[in-house]
């Protein structure tokens, strides 16, 4: 029966992760190597990190095992744990956007794309605060505008 | 002073991302945020021109002739090679013919795939609570 086959993958690191195969054709890039017969013994993923690895696996695993169901419950469950999911340091969010745009799993890059997005969106200034503390693009976005800003103070 | 060194000596891990991604992030905010974006460093200054998702909203512009300049800048600023994958336009108010004739046929000739174009009410419209 094709669900209880198994799919070995093997990261950067050179270790390995064995999947279902149901997991493992969630990213389109594995789906299109296992049509084309390149599976068979074991998929080699060279640009991805262990720790990005089986976080991506977590994120498939539960898509997956989640009822496709209209069930309330069960929507709200996944989203929150969506929700848990992007709550990533940005070096995280940064090396997912990566190994997604790789593996070709576009409902998960799409939810970290907003998530980045918002980053840059307009924030309260506690958020504004905490993002000078820890992001340095952001911050030099400030030292441009105040630049800007002495411009036209000077003219 | 220390303290700022410190920050921008952390690797800018958004910045190092690759041209198409970066747009892929960027179409989820309107192109008014993108073109701000330009004044970050001279890896941002022209991201935005190559941006095959073009984002249109006139919130946050006072008039709509002050959206309309705005869009005309966009289109005249763009890079002209780049086609153009996906539009959205969002207005408030009333319809300034030019300025969608100019953004449609920009689209148009840039072989747009998907279009999304919005008018709301120029005023909120209030429901009565019962009919």
């Amino acid at each position: 029966m094709s669900y209880s086959k198994t799919i070995v993958l093997t990261n950067y690191d050179g270790e390995t992760f064995v999947v279902d195969e149901v997991v493992a054709v969630e990213p389109q890039t594995i789906e299109h190597m296992i049509e084309d017969g390149c599976a068979n013994t074991s998929i080699p993923l060279p640009n991805v990190t262990s720790k990005i690895l089986s976080k991506v696996i977590e994120h498939c695993k539960k898509h997956v095992e989640t009822p496709n169901s209209n069930e309330k419950a069960a929507k709200a469950d996944l989203k929150s744990f969506d929700f848990d999911f992007v709550k990533a340091d940005q070096g995280t969010l940064f090396d997912l956007i990566l190994a997604m745009n790789y593996l070709n799993i576009k409902e998960l890059l799409d939810l970290i794309y907003q998530t980045v997005a918002d980053m840059i969106k307009g924030k309260t200034p506690e958020e504004e605060e905490e993002m000078r503390r820890v992001n340095a693009w952001v911050f030099s976005c400030f030292v441009g505008v105040t630049c800007l800003y002495f411009k036209s103070k000077k003219m | 002073m220390g303290d700022r060194k410190k920050m921008n000596l952390e690797e800018d891990r958004l910045s190092s991302l690759p041209d198409d991604l970066i747009h892929d992030i960027l179409s989820f905010v309107s192109i008014k945020l993108a073109v701000k974006t330009s004044v970050l460093s001279s890896r941002w200054r022209y991201i935005w021109t190559s941006m095959p998702c073009l984002n249109f909203s006139s919130k946050g512009f006072h008039t709509l002739p002050k959206f309309s300049k705005f869009v005309k800048h966009i289109l005249s600023g763009r890079n002209n090679q780049i086609e153009v994958s996906s539009v959205e336009l969002i207005s408030r108010g009333k319809v300034v013919q030019p300025c969608v004739k100019r953004i449609l046929s920009y689209a148009f000739s840039h072989n747009v795939e998907q279009m999304n174009i919005t008018f709301l009410p120029e005023k909120k419209i209030e429901f009565p609570l019962s009919f």
